[in-house]
């Protein structure tokens, strides 16, 4: 367009047609250094990740900080080879969080990838950007890929979870395992009681490495055992993992959920082979 | 996310003057098909019709580029392709949806507001070409942006600089296949070479400029003395006249240098017309040949298609004594009453004087109506025109003397050009428009050209007023006050006021017209050769420009939050505590805050105290403290 008004006005001599190129090109220069300054003082302090499996999405957060003296319109965040953008604005000396969805291909320690920012502010006709790279490393569980059913070797046919939520108690029965007596309980009434739980009972889960042997991949196994380790966690079971030197206590919960994954996404396949 | 053309206030708005601006210029079925266009977009949007489809809208541009190229013959040339580019805006605006189309339909209108550039350089269209600019610009920033104007307002104040440098210090390029606005055979102002019963009287109708002249370097104050030669006419048919071939003259160019000069600056014409005044020796026009001709008459070489300014050297006392030939003596045969008339007038005089004092008695006492409208005429209808009817324009007086005095034996020619003009007092320039046209004679009398202007004995008030203010009075008014050259029309007070308005703005148009016109390749030159001549001055001037806008600027656009020096001192703590992952909490007093930094980096322990005193001394206590944030500031950087 710009050159086509230059020739207009070089092709007629027109001066009014020189001041109108010429005003035009000074605020297309103009938009310049303002779309570089909206994103010049904006720094991205801190990154930090959800639990994110490999092959899924996941999310980013990103700590923003506007350091310039002017507000920071229309910034877009993207990572490198995901056209997904994210939008956030900032006024000046403040501080924003945005998250930005990313899906990490591989288990363990994952670089972050390029982190774009670019703005079009404020025509939207020219981009300025800013990359940041090197941002550290996030962990990344194994993909949850493989068999859903529990394997059956992984039931414990003599430990049943008693987490479920209290109820009452009842009185013991024959067909009731030893291990299920409420023994302060019983020696308080002096007859045997057993304690009832508002849930029904799930059996306890052990997952080991070996389970996985049908699977020729490492990789692949690894994968096995995050989905069924995320499974049993979601179903309320009990479980606990053995892979190679790695022995977790039998539990439930968050934090040995992460635990568990947390030592697939680490583990060096080397050392178990 | 889809876009509403007519939801958009400001841009719609500003994109359809753009258009009305150059419909104005383009062929009206041009200008009715656009608008149209833009009607129905609007129902459609407001009333929910049917949009045309983009198919629909592709075989119109298909169907409307053919009809231009029947139209003009042609794609190239500022007509036709201009007149295409409004009617494909308009289908623009009926395709108009999405984020796309409406950074090319914010290009479009771009280039519709300089495209009307090329048609006029009045300042008149400064005012609605800007707002337009301003509102396409508006449309493209963001929709959250708070106060959007006023961020518009300190874009478009920061581009000046840039944009005054460019101006004038970016080389004007001088193409050889310079374009043009292609040239019309009638003229851009309807000026021809000829007279024909009707044709200045047309022409004396419309109101447009013809040009504009600054003559106050010579003696000549009244409008009655201003007689503008266009063209000479030889060839006589009776009432209608036909220039001769005019020869090339060549002129001496130190008896020019001293002559006082004056300068006109002429609107587009499509034609090689330089209206001069009468004893004008030579034409000075940039970029353009000029050829001097015989009869006092000068031609550009190239025709005037865009506005101009050209320098003509003047000459009180000059004379053309150019003997006539035969051919100054031709004329139709004489019929009826008028070859009565020619008779009994040869019988009964004797010299040349005579003969002409009964020529003047003829239209002084005569019985004419001077008037726009005097009915069709025949191209030798003299006989009715002297005799019967009696009414006529200037074209009218001027053929028919011009031919009488042939048939009498006096040599004599028409001249067809502009009579008068509307003087500014502001400006200091006359304002010659189409209304000012006129023919007069000259005949050869005593071995010299001299002018006869039948009007000046029909219709002096016209030559003592001027022409604007004549046809502004009623045609009773005319006919009665015609031959009263003393009389003049009652001004009212609000009239007075208008006139001041008016003259003001010719003025800032003029002034305007004449800047752009005249800024080319060589004052481009000397504008820097001046500059770098005044350099230190010069230099000095613009300084105090620059501080002055950036003063201005500032105050207009600073933040409203001023900070003291105390406050940018614990920001700038903040930012180092922050760097070392001890951010402040934002509920976190800047004292504690100062204590806790103390306990985490105990280095810097007393830097800190330092700091907390001069915070809770200047902020809490109200007290100046001895020592100073700057300082303290320093201190803390290093």
């Amino acid at each position: 367009m710009a050159l086509v008004l230059f020739f207009l006005a070089v092709g007629y001599a027109n001066n009014l047609v020189y001041i109108f190129f010429f005003f035009l090109v000074s605020v297309a220069l103009t938009s310049v250094l303002i779309t570089n300054k909206n994103v010049d003082g904006v720094e991205v302090e801190n990154i930090s990740a959800e639990p994110v499996f490999a092959g899924e999405e996941g999310s980013l957060n990103l700590v923003l900080i506007n350091y310039s003296k002017s507000p920071a319109w229309e910034l877009e965040f993207f990572l490198e080879k995901n056209n997904k953008t994210f939008l956030s604005s900032l006024e000046p000396n403040d501080d924003n969080a945005v998250s930005v969805t990313w899906v990490p291909s591989q288990r363990g320690l994952v670089k972050v990838p390029r982190l774009y920012m670019q703005s079009y502010f404020p025509f939207g006709l020219l981009r300025a950007w800013k990359v940041f790279k090197d941002r550290g490393k996030v962990l990344v569980f194994p993909s949850r890929q493989g068999d859903k059913e529990f394997p059956r070797k992984s039931y414990d046919s003599t430990a049943f979870d008693n987490t479920g939520v209290f109820r009452d108690h009842r009185l013991f029965q024959g067909s009731d395992s030893l291990t299920k007596i409420d023994w302060r309980a019983s020696a308080r009434r002096q007859e045997l009681l057993v304690k009832n739980f508002e849930e029904s009972e799930k059996p306890s889960l052990h997952f080991s490495w070996r389970q996985t042997e049908h699977l020729a991949d490492a990789e692949a196994r690894l994968s096995q055992l995050a989905l069924w380790v995320d499974e049993a966690e979601r179903q309320g079971h009990s479980y606990s993992l053995s892979v190679g030197s790695f022995q977790s206590s039998l539990n439930r919960g968050p934090d040995h959920w992460r635990g568990c994954l947390e030592y697939l996404a680490r583990v060096n396949i080397g050392e178990l082979s | 996310m889809t876009r509403k053309f007519f939801a958009q206030r400001i841009f719609s708005f500003s994109f359809v003057v753009a258009m009305a601006m150059v419909a104005f210029e383009v062929s009206a079925w041009i200008a009715a098909f656009s608008f149209i266009m833009l009607g129905w977009k609007w129902a459609s949007e407001t009333f929910g019709w049917k949009p045309l489809s983009r198919k629909v809208t592709g075989a119109l541009s298909i169907l409307l580029l053919a009809q231009v190229l029947i139209q003009f013959r042609t794609l190239i040339g500022q007509e036709p392709s201009y007149t295409f580019l409004l009617a494909l805006s308009s289908l623009r605006i009926m395709d108009y949806e999405t984020e796309r189309d409406h950074k090319f339909v914010v290009l479009l209108g771009f280039l519709l507001i300089s495209v009307k550039s090329l048609f006029t350089l009045d300042i008149y269209w400064i005012l609605p070409s800007a707002l337009s600019f301003a509102g396409l610009w508006y449309s493209l920033l963001p929709k959250e942006l708070p106060q959007k104007a006023r961020a518009l307002l300190k874009i478009f104040i920061m581009s000046i600089p840039a944009a005054v440098v460019l101006f004038f210090a970016f080389p004007r390029l001088v193409l050889p296949w310079a374009m043009s606005r292609g040239g019309s055979p009638y003229g851009e102002i309807g000026f021809s070479d000829e007279i024909n019963p009707g044709r200045v009287a047309e022409l004396a109708s419309t109101p447009e400029v013809a040009f504009r002249a600054n003559i106050s370097s010579l003696p000549l104050k009244n409008s009655a003395q201003l007689y503008w030669r266009g063209s000479v006419l030889t060839s006589s048919r009776g009432l209608s006249w036909r220039p001769g071939r005019p020869l090339l003259k060549t002129r001496d160019e130190k008896e020019i240098q001293n002559l006082p000069q004056y300068e006109i600056a002429i609107e587009p014409t499509s034609q090689t017309f330089l209206f001069v005044l009468d004893g004008t020796q030579a034409v000075r026009l940039e970029a353009n040949t000029v050829l001097p001709l015989d009869q006092s008459v000068f031609r550009a070489s190239r025709p005037i298609t865009k506005s101009s300014v050209y320098r003509a050297s003047w000459d009180a006392n000059s004379q053309d004594k150019t003997e006539p030939s035969e051919e100054y003596l031709k004329h139709p045969p004489m019929m009826g009453k008028v070859r009565e008339w020619v008779e009994t007038t040869l019988k009964r005089t004797r010299s040349v004087d005579e003969r002409l004092i009964e020529l003047q008695k003829l239209f002084s006492e005569g019985g004419f109506l001077y008037t726009l409208n005097p009915g069709l005429y025949g191209t030798n209808d003299l006989e009715d025109f002297l005799f019967n009817r009696k009414r006529g324009f200037c074209e009218h007086f001027a053929g028919a003397y011009a031919t009488l005095a042939r048939a009498l034996g006096i040599p004599a020619r028409v001249v067809v050009g502009y009579q008068g003009g509307r003087f500014n007092p502001l400006g200091g320039f006359w304002k010659v428009a189409q209304k000012d046209a006129h023919a007069w004679v000259e005949i050869y009398h005593e071995g010299v050209w001299k002018r006869r202007d039948p009007t000046q004995w029909v219709a002096p008030l016209r030559l003592a007023i001027g022409a604007e203010e004549f046809f502004n009075l009623s045609e009773e008014d005319q006919r009665a006050f015609a031959r009263s050259v003393d009389w003049r029309p009652p001004v009212a007070s609000r009239f007075m006021l208008w006139d001041d308005v008016s003259f003001w703005v010719e003025d800032l148009n003029y002034r305007w017209t004449y800047f752009l016109i005249d800024f080319d390749k060589s004052s481009q030159q000397s504008f820097w050769k001046s500059f770098s001549e005044y350099k230190a001055r010069t230099f000095f001037i613009v300084l105090i420009v620059l501080t002055l806008l950036v003063l201005i600027f500032r105050s207009l656009f600073r933040q409203k939050v001023n900070l003291s020096e105390e406050q940018v001192l614990l920001l700038q703590v903040e930012k180092w505590g922050r760097e070392r992952n001890a951010e402040r909490n934002s509920a976190e007093p800047p004292l504690s805050y100062l204590e806790r930094l103390k306990k985490l980096f105990p280095e810097k322990a007393e830097l800190l105290t330092r700091v907390e005193n001069l915070y809770d001394q200047k902020i809490y206590a109200g007290i100046s403290p001895k020592e100073s944030a700057k300082d303290l500031q320093k201190l803390w950087k290093s």
